[in-house]
């Protein structure tokens, strides 16, 4: 034991120790100082992620179609140079007219939604970590972002804003095991929370927890946002309803839901920035 | 200070392909960490204090770029590179066996030492569904890419060197 006390290392391993177990403690309480120093790192490596986020979007796209013409080519070998070519043209057309249905839904979504002043951003990377499941979008501060501000696609809710620097926002989204909320089963008006899954089996669903063992809820029943919580303005669509169970001591049902929105294929979202006062009313 | 930059511009290229990419390069639901890997690696062949030192640095790196809060994968990855060092450096390296059991221990190690810091913080992830279906997928998936960059990560090391 003394020797250990004596060794020079042990003190340097101890005082490393404690010195990142004091920086978790003091990062999870005031985030201001974190968001100050995360700002000065990712302003300069923005355009980097940008440049890689997009590549990965187009060969993620590249690949998928090069796949359905793998039948075609086995069975017509004569044609493989055709194909090629057909294959070369087809994956532009495609990026045009995936572009074309993007901005479609988006103009819809806005036109939809005058209530909801609303920004878009674009995503331009995600935790590398299995623990967590958030973006990062190329909006902030400067764009009139703030904290805990929704954000959602046309197809429904994504998540909200944890952490906001002046060019950029990082998204906690709602499939992240630590995200809470609050919803209600659209056809019964039924509340609970939606929480992410840790389970990989179930990854990139979510559950609804906390519903009355009362509660008639079956599968493909849609889940909204309820608007309690003052975050996620209510009414928007979060997803559906595949599985519904009852807890071991029968007090609560819980369920298994699909989130509306495609998770893997986020590329464009909005940052719901105010609700018109009058809708505000309602909620 | 040139081969600080060096490596320097390949932890920020691992680490922005990671961020990036690593939906790409998804298994079963499962990314690897290639930041791990390469802090593994640097215990295997650096010995506890590389091991240590690259842990805290692509750690903390780590933290400030993508992390919730700072401290925890710069805590993780350190005692991870310096564990490895301490019990991997004396091994023979010219098996890839070695290697890759190096990376899968140390993976399920890291994994351990995430799960403690958030248990701490009360996040309270189930240890043992965390641990079969996510912990050790993780670590073999690891221990995999640890194969197939080992040998090209001691050429550039050698090569680096001899600069």
């Amino acid at each position: 034991m003394a020797t250990i006390l004596k060794s020079k290392s042990f003190w340097i391993i101890l005082t490393t120790i404690i010195i990142l177990v004091s920086l978790i403690n003091f990062s999870m309480e005031d985030a201001v100082w974190l968001t100050k120093i995360k700002d000065l790192f990712i302003k300069p490596f923005k355009p980097l992620h940008e440049s890689f986020y997009v590549f990965n979007q187009r060969l993620k796209t590249t690949v998928e179609i090069i796949l359905n013409y793998d039948d075609v080519r086995d069975e017509n070998k004569r044609l493989r140079k055709r194909v090629a070519q057909l294959e070369a043209q087809l994956i532009r057309l495609k990026e045009i007219q995936y572009e074309n249905e993007r901005l479609r839904e988006i103009l819809n979504f806005k036109e939809r939604n005058t209530k909801y002043s609303l920004e878009g951003a674009r995503v331009i990377g995600r935790n590398p970590s299995n623990w967590f499941e958030e973006i990062l979008i190329d909006k902030g501060k400067k764009d009139g972002l703030v904290l805990n501000m929704a954000v959602v696609t046309a197809k429904g809710l994504v998540g909200h804003i944890t952490n906001v620097g002046d060019h950029w926002a990082k998204v906690q989204l709602i499939i992240d095991p630590n995200s809470a909320v609050s919803g209600m089963i659209q056809r019964t008006r039924d509340n609970g929370v939606i929480k992410g899954v840790f389970e990989p089996e179930n990854r990139g669903l979510c559950r609804m927890v906390y519903l009355s063992p009362e509660a008639n809820i079956v599968p493909g029943d849609l889940v909204i946002s309820s608007g309690l919580g003052g975050i996620f303005p209510k009414g928007l669509l979060i997803g559906e309803i595949i599985k519904v169970s009852k807890d071991e001591n029968q007090l609560l049902k819980h369920s298994l839901l699909k989130p509306s929105v495609d998770f893997e294929r986020l590329e464009e979202v909005f940052v719901i920035k105010k609700i018109s006062p009058l809708e505000e009313d309602i909620f | 200070m040139k081969r600080f930059f060096i490596n320097f511009s390949i932890v920020l290229l691992i680490f922005t392909f990671q961020a990036t990419m690593g939906d790409f390069i998804k298994v079963l639901g499962i990314k690897p960490d290639l930041i791990l890997v390469l802090t593994c690696m640097a215990g295997l062949l650096k010995g506890k204090n590389g091991g240590g030192f690259a842990g805290i640095f692509v750690g903390l790196f780590q933290d400030i770029l993508y992390g919730s809060f700072i401290g925890l994968n710069a805590l993780a990855k350190s005692v991870t590179g310096y564990v490895v060092g301490i019990g991997a450096w004396s091994l023979y390296k010219g098996n890839l066996i070695i290697p890759f059991f190096v990376v899968f221990l140390g993976s399920i190690f890291h994994e351990i030492v995430v799960f403690c810091v958030l248990f701490a913080l009360s996040m309270n992830p189930p240890f043992i569904p965390s641990l079969i279906n996510t912990i050790l997928p993780f670590a073999f998936y690891n221990g995999l890419i640890a194969v197939v960059l080992f040998k090209p990560v001691k050429k550039l090391r050698l090569y680096f060197v001899s600069l």
